[in-house]
C-alpha cells in the first residue's frame, strides 16, 4: 500500500492550501510525487499541459470555471488523463456528471486518509473508483430512469447551469468559458426551456435542491 | 307598471295619497249629488203644486166668465205670468190647438245642464193637467234652471276639489322630500365606502327609522375599518416574518457555506495531515497513535459538521417530492400503457422522515395494486402537503372491485398494510370503490414537524 504510488506523478487541484498540503503530504509519504498544484481549474489546464502529469486529484468547486468544465476540457485534448475527483457535497448528480466527462474516480472529501490514498491508487492503476457512499446514491438513480431533468442538459449547459446559478452573470461566465455572451445566452435558453425554469432564481433553487450548491 | 316603477318613491306616495283623496271626494260628490237630486224633485214637486193650486183657484174664478171671452180672459192673466216657479204652462183650445206656451226660462236663459248630468239627477214629473170648460191647461215641471243651478255649484265644488287635490300632491311631495333627503346621504355615502372610502360616516338623522340606518351603517363602516385595519396588520405581519424568515435563512445559509466551505475544509485539511503523520511514524507508536487519533476525530468532527449542515439545510435532494418523482418515473418507464398524471404540491415545508417515508410506501402499494387489479387506462395521482397534513389521492378508471377475485392473486396484504401504516402515524386511509369507475384512495397523514414548525412561527 505504502508504496503502490511509487514513481507516480500528480497534479493536484484545490483551491484550499492547507488541503493541497496535507493531500501532498499523504501522496508522498505513499511514495508519489506531487509535481504541481493548482487553485482553480484554468491553472490546472495549464499545469497539465506543461507537466504532463500520470493523475490529477482535482476538487468539484474551485473559484473560475469550476472542476467539472475543467475536467470536459482536459478530456477533450487528454483522453487517457486519469482524475480523480474530489467534492464535498454528496448528492448523486455531480458524481454520475464526473464519471460521464471521463473522470476514473470520484471520492467525497470526508473519507479518511487511507479511503484517499485507496482512491488514488485504484485511479493511477487506471481503474475506476466511486465513493462507497455514493455509490448507492448513484446505483439508485440510474435504475430509476430519468432521475433528475437535470440530466437532460448537456455537458455544456450543465456547466454553464452550474456557474449561473452561483449567481455569476453570463458576461461573466462567458469570459470565463471564452466564449461570447450570446452562445451563453442561448445555453441559457436551452436550459430554461428543458428545466422549465424562469429565471435564476428558480435556477439556484434548483441547484440548491439538487445539492450542487450551498444554501 | 314599468312607467309607475320609473316614478321616484316621492311622486309614487305622493300619487297614492292624492288618488286616496280624490276617491274619497268622489264619494262626497255622491253623496251631495243623492242630496241635490232629493232636493231638486221636493222643489220642484212643491212648485208643481202650488202652481196647481193657483191654477184650480183661477179656474174657479173662470166659471162665471162668459165662454166666448173665456179663451181670451185666460190667457189674459196667463199670459203676463209666464212661466208659473218652473213650470212651463200650455194652453190648448177644446179643438186640441195650441193657444199659449209659456216662454222659455229667463234665468240663466240659453243654457243647460249636461245630458249625463241631467239624467243622473233629474226628477220624473208627470204634466199635471186642468181643464176649464174646454180649455186645456198643461204644467210641464221644468228641473233644467235647478239643475243648471245643481251643476254650476258641482262645477265650482269640482275645481276646488282639483285644486285641493293639486295642493295636496304637492305638499306630500315636497314633505317625503324633505323627510326622506337623507336618503340621498345615505346613497352618497354607500358609495363613498364601496369606492373605498371607509372614513365616511352618517349623521343621525331625526326620524327614527333613518336614525337608525345611519347608526347601522357608522357601525359596520366602524368593523369594516377595524378588519381593513387586521388585514393590513396581519400583510405586515406576514411581511416582517417572511423578512426575518428570508434573513433567517440567508444567515443559514452564510453559517451553513463557512461550516463548509472553511471548517469542513480545514478538517479535511488537518486530517490529511494527520494522515500523513501516521504514514511517516509507522515505527513510532506513540507519535503514530496520536495521529490515529487525530485522524479518527477528524472524521467525527466531519461528521458532526455534516449534521449541523443537515441540520442548517434539510437536503431536499432527498425529500419527498423527488423520491416520489423517481419512483412514479420509473413506474411509468414500466408501465407505458398506463397514463399517469401526477400533481406534487409538497410546498416549502418539510416533511418527517416516517411521514415521508409512508407516503412513498402508499404510492408505491397503490400503483401496484392499479396495475394488478384495476385494468385502468388512466391514473390520478394528487399529494398535497398543506398545514399539518399530508394529504394522497389517488385514483384509477379502471372496473373498481367486482367482488370477483382478481386473476393475479397478490400479497393480500396491500391494502392492510396501507391502512396499518396509515393508523400508526395517527392519520386516516378512505377508499373508495366507484363501481365500474375505478377506485380512489385516499389518506391523510397528520405531519407534526410541520406542525410544529407553525407553531414556532410567532
Amino acid at each position: 500500500m505504502t508504496n503502490s504510488l511509487q514513481g507516480t506523478r500528480v497534479l493536484l487541484a484545490d483551491d484550499h492550501a492547507m488541503v493541497r498540503l496535507g493531500f501532498r503530504l499523504l501522496l508522498e509519504g505513499a511514495g508519489a510525487t506531487v509535481v504541481g498544484e493548482a487553485e482553480n481549474g484554468e491553472g490546472m489546464l495549464r499545469l497539465y499541459a506543461e507537466l504532463i502529469p500520470d493523475l490529477v486529484v482535482m476538487d468539484v468547486s474551485m473559484p473560475g470555471i469550476g472542476g467539472l468544465a475543467a475536467l470536459e476540457r482536459l478530456m477533450v485534448g487528454e483522453q487517457k488523463a486519469r482524475v480523480l475527483m474530489l467534492s464535498a457535497h454528496h448528492d448523486d448528480v455531480v458524481p454520475v456528471r464526473a464519471l460521464r466527462l471521463g473522470a476514473r474516480g470520484y471520492l467525497c472529501k470526508r473519507a479518511s486518509p487511507d479511503e484517499f490514498l485507496r482512491a488514488v491508487t485504484q485511479v493511477a492503476r487506471n481503474q475506476r473508483y466511486l465513493d462507497p457512499e455514493l455509490a448507492q446514491a448513484v446505483a439508485l438513480a440510474q435504475l430509476s430512469g430519468a432521475a433528475t431533468p437535470l440530466e437532460t442538459l448537456t455537458e455544456k449547459e450543465f456547466a454553464v447551469f452550474m456557474q449561473l446559478a452561483q449567481g455569476r452573470s453570463v458576461n461573466d461566465v462567458a469570459a470565463d468559458f471564452f466564449l461570447s455572451p450570446s452562445t451563453v445566452g442561448t445555453h441559457l435558453y436551452h436550459i430554461k426551456q428543458k428545466l422549465n425554469l424562469q429565471n435564476a432564481a428558480e435556477m439556484a433553487l434548483l441547484a440548491m435542491r439538487s445539492g450542487l450548491i450551498e444554501a | 307598471m314599468s312607467f309607475l316603477a320609473r316614478l321616484s318613491l316621492h311622486t309614487r306616495i305622493s300619487l297614492v295619497l292624492t288618488a286616496l283623496a280624490a276617491s274619497l271626494l268622489l264619494v262626497l260628490a255622491g253623496i251631495w249629488l243623492q242630496g241635490a237630486r232629493t232636493g231638486i224633485h221636493e222643489e220642484v214637486e212643491a212648485a208643481s203644486r202650488v202652481s196647481e193650486q193657483w191654477l184650480s183657484a183661477l179656474t174657479a174664478e173662470m166659471q162665471t166668465v162668459p165662454s166666448a171671452a173665456l179663451a181670451e180672459r185666460v190667457l189674459g192673466i196667463v199670459k203676463p205670468l209666464g212661466r208659473i216657479r218652473a213650470n212651463a204652462l200650455e194652453v190648448f183650445a177644446a179643438d186640441g190647438q195650441l193657444l199659449y206656451r209659456s216662454p222659455p226660462p229667463t234665468y240663466k236663459a240659453g243654457r243647460s245642464a249636461p245630458g249625463w248630468f241631467t239624467g243622473l239627477l233629474a226628477p220624473t214629473f208627470v204634466p199635471r193637467a186642468l181643464e176649464v170648460r174646454g180649455l186645456h191647461l198643461v204644467l210641464n215641471p221644468d228641473a233644467s234652471r235647478s239643475l243648471v243651478d245643481a251643476w254650476d255649484d258641482l262645477s265650482v265644488m269640482a275645481g276646488w276639489a282639483l285644486l285641493l287635490l293639486a295642493v295636496l300632491f304637492v305638499a306630500t311631495r315636497a314633505a317625503l322630500d324633505r323627510a326622506l333627503r337623507p336618503l340621498d346621504q345615505v346613497m352618497q355615502a354607500l358609495d363613498r365606502t364601496g369606492s373605498g372610502r371607509f372614513d365616511t360616516r352618517l349623521p343621525v338623522f331625526s326620524t327614527p327609522e333613518l336614525g337608525r340606518i345611519s347608526q347601522a351603517f357608522n357601525g359596520m363602516a366602524e368593523r369594516l375599518i377595524a378588519a381593513v385595519n387586521d388585514n393590513v396588520r396581519l400583510e405586515t405581519e406576514r411581511e416582517v416574518d417572511a423578512h426575518l424568515q428570508g434573513r433567517l435563512e440567508a444567515e443559514r445559509g452564510v453559517i451553513a457555506r463557512e461550516l463548509h466551505d472553511e471548517l469542513a475544509q480545514g478538517i479535511t485539511a488537518v486530517r490529511a495531515l494527520a494522515g500523513a503523520i501516521a504514514q511517516r511514524t509507522a515505527e513510532q507508536p506513540a507519535l503514530n497513535s496520536h495521529a490515529q487519533s487525530i485522524v479518527a476525530v477528524t472524521g467525527e468532527m466531519q461528521n458532526g459538521v455534516r449534521g449541523i449542515l443537515h441540520r442548517l439545510r434539510p437536503p431536499p435532494s432527498h425529500g419527498l417530492a423527488a423520491t416520489l418523482e423517481r419512483t412514479l418515473a420509473a413506474w411509468q418507464l414500466q408501465h407505458e400503457e398506463i397514463s399517469l398524471s401526477q400533481r406534487l404540491a409538497l410546498g416549502e415545508v418539510a416533511v418527517s422522515d416516517e411521514v415521508a417515508q409512508a407516503a412513498v410506501r402508499i404510492v408505491q402499494e397503490g400503483l401496484t395494486n392499479i396495475v394488478r387489479h384495476a385494468r385502468a387506462s388512466q391514473v390520478e395521482l394528487l399529494v398535497t402537503c398543506t398545514a399539518g397534513e399530508l394529504r394522497i389521492s389517488l385514483a384509477d378508471n379502471g372496473h373498481g372491485c367486482d367482488g370477483q377475485p382478481s386473476p393475479q392473486a397478490g400479497s393480500g396484504l396491500g391494502l392492510a398494510g396501507m391502512a396499518e401504516r396509515v393508523a400508526l402515524l395517527g392519520g386516516q386511509l378512505n377508499i373508495n370503490n366507484r363501481h365500474g369507475h375505478g377506485f380512489c384512495l385516499v389518506a391523510s397523514l397528520p405531519d407534526q414537524s410541520s406542525i410544529a414548525i407553525l407553531e414556532r412561527q410567532p
